[in-house]
């Protein structure tokens, strides 16, 4: 231990919370090394100033400003223990209800972390022919739609349903 | 000894603010007994203003009264808990006193011996010599203290005034055991410096 370490426990060795080994420990520094005896005194005298700042009895006073207070403050909570739905929370009810959303959040995380894994699982097993099957009948159905949507684009220009101008 | 009377007084504490949340409210009203001036003593020192200590001091006990079932034995020891509501309502006060800055006339601090100038005419004269020295190192103390970040304010008077352990400190202000100990370094080092004159001139007597 150097002077800075000395210095920083000097608060704890003048109030008396060092144990029996550190005290000696810091004694003996104190004997060889004058700055940091001079230093130890100072912190004494500094403590001795601080305590010398009191206050007087007059200041402390307040009971009268609290009672009015705290009435209030009882006519409030009173007011607000009546309605029905507050007799209902109290701490063991909340825990209960933060514990039930708590097991809502963790389901609703299982099915959808579930699914997620089993959309992987059906693709990593191969079944990808299956996979493409859907895909062409997505797209079938999107040729499909391009078909309507010409239809209506012949029926706009010409007059005619293209039945007719096949037939023609 | 010391240790021991505190630590039996903490568990009676502990067990009188259980008491209240129960809903024993004598137990609050002994609480407020012993703690009254300590809290209103803490706020005054931070504010450093009478009405304002007062305000404070009344607050942190209404505070107290409201939250009453928040309060949690095992997580920390009632006077720490006390003071971190004294703290945040102090902190509040400087907050919507720099917002609404007004003019206020500084209290008599000087005279805090409780003598007035005539009094001191009449008493002997060392003994007005030595209360004018006292209300002037006073005086100087304070603003010193005064001066000092709302932190370290805070940490040496709960140090000081309160003889709070690391610890406990560290539960008011929401810091660790050795956060608090610099913090502590810092502020007696400045109070220190700015008090040269006083600590040398004791020095030299």
């Amino acid at each position: 231990m150097d002077c800075r370490d000395y210095r920083e426990k000097m608060p704890e060795y003048n109030k008396g919370l060092l144990n029996p080994e550190q005290i000696m420990r810091f004694e003996k520094h104190l004997g060889l090394c004058p700055m940091c005896r001079r230093e130890a005194a100072r912190e004494r005298r500094l403590s001795t100033l601080l305590e010398g700042w009191t206050i007087p009895e007059k200041e402390l006073g307040f009971d009268a400003q609290l009672a009015a207070g705290l009435a209030s403050i009882k006519e409030k909570e009173r007011k607000r223990g009546d309605r029905w739905w507050r007799k209902l929370i109290s701490p063991w009810t909340l825990r209960l209800a933060y514990s039930g959303l708590a097991a809502a959040v963790i389901i609703v995380g299982v099915i959808l972390a579930g699914r997620l894994r089993s959309d992987f699982l059906f693709f990593q097993a191969g079944n990808t022919d299956l996979i493409i099957t859907q895909e062409m009948e997505v797209l079938q159905e999107f040729d499909l739609l391009r078909d309507l949507e010409l239809f209506e684009y012949w029926e706009e220009i010409e007059g005619v349903e293209p039945a007719d101008k096949e037939n023609s | 000894m010391l240790i021991m009377d505190k630590k039996v007084l903490i568990d009676e504490h502990v067990q009188l603010m259980l008491r209240f949340q129960a809903g024993d409210e004598s137990a609050f009203e002994t609480l407020v007994e012993f703690y009254k001036s300590r809290v209103v003593g803490v706020a005054y020192r931070f504010l450093q203003n009478p009405e304002e200590a007062r305000d404070a001091a009344q607050e942190a006990f209404l505070k107290m009264y409201c939250a009453r079932q928040k309060y949690e034995p095992g997580t920390s020891v009632f006077a720490s808990w006390l003071y971190t509501i004294v703290n945040r309502v102090c902190l509040n006060i400087l907050r919507h006193r720099r917002r609404h800055p007004v003019q206020r006339l500084e209290p008599e601090f000087g005279t805090e011996g409780g003598k007035s100038g005539q009094q001191l005419e009449d008493s002997r004269a060392e003994d007005a010599m030595l209360t004018l020295m006292q209300a002037e190192t006073q005086a100087a103390v304070r603003k010193v203290v005064a001066g000092l970040p709302e932190t370290e304010r805070m940490a040496v008077i709960l140090d000081q005034w309160e003889e709070m352990s690391l610890a406990e400190i560290g539960l008011v202000l929401d810091k660790s055991v050795s956060a608090v100990k610099s913090i502590l370094f810092r502020a007696r080092a400045k109070l220190k410096i700015k008090l040269a004159g006083y600590l040398d001139q004791e020095g030299e007597g």
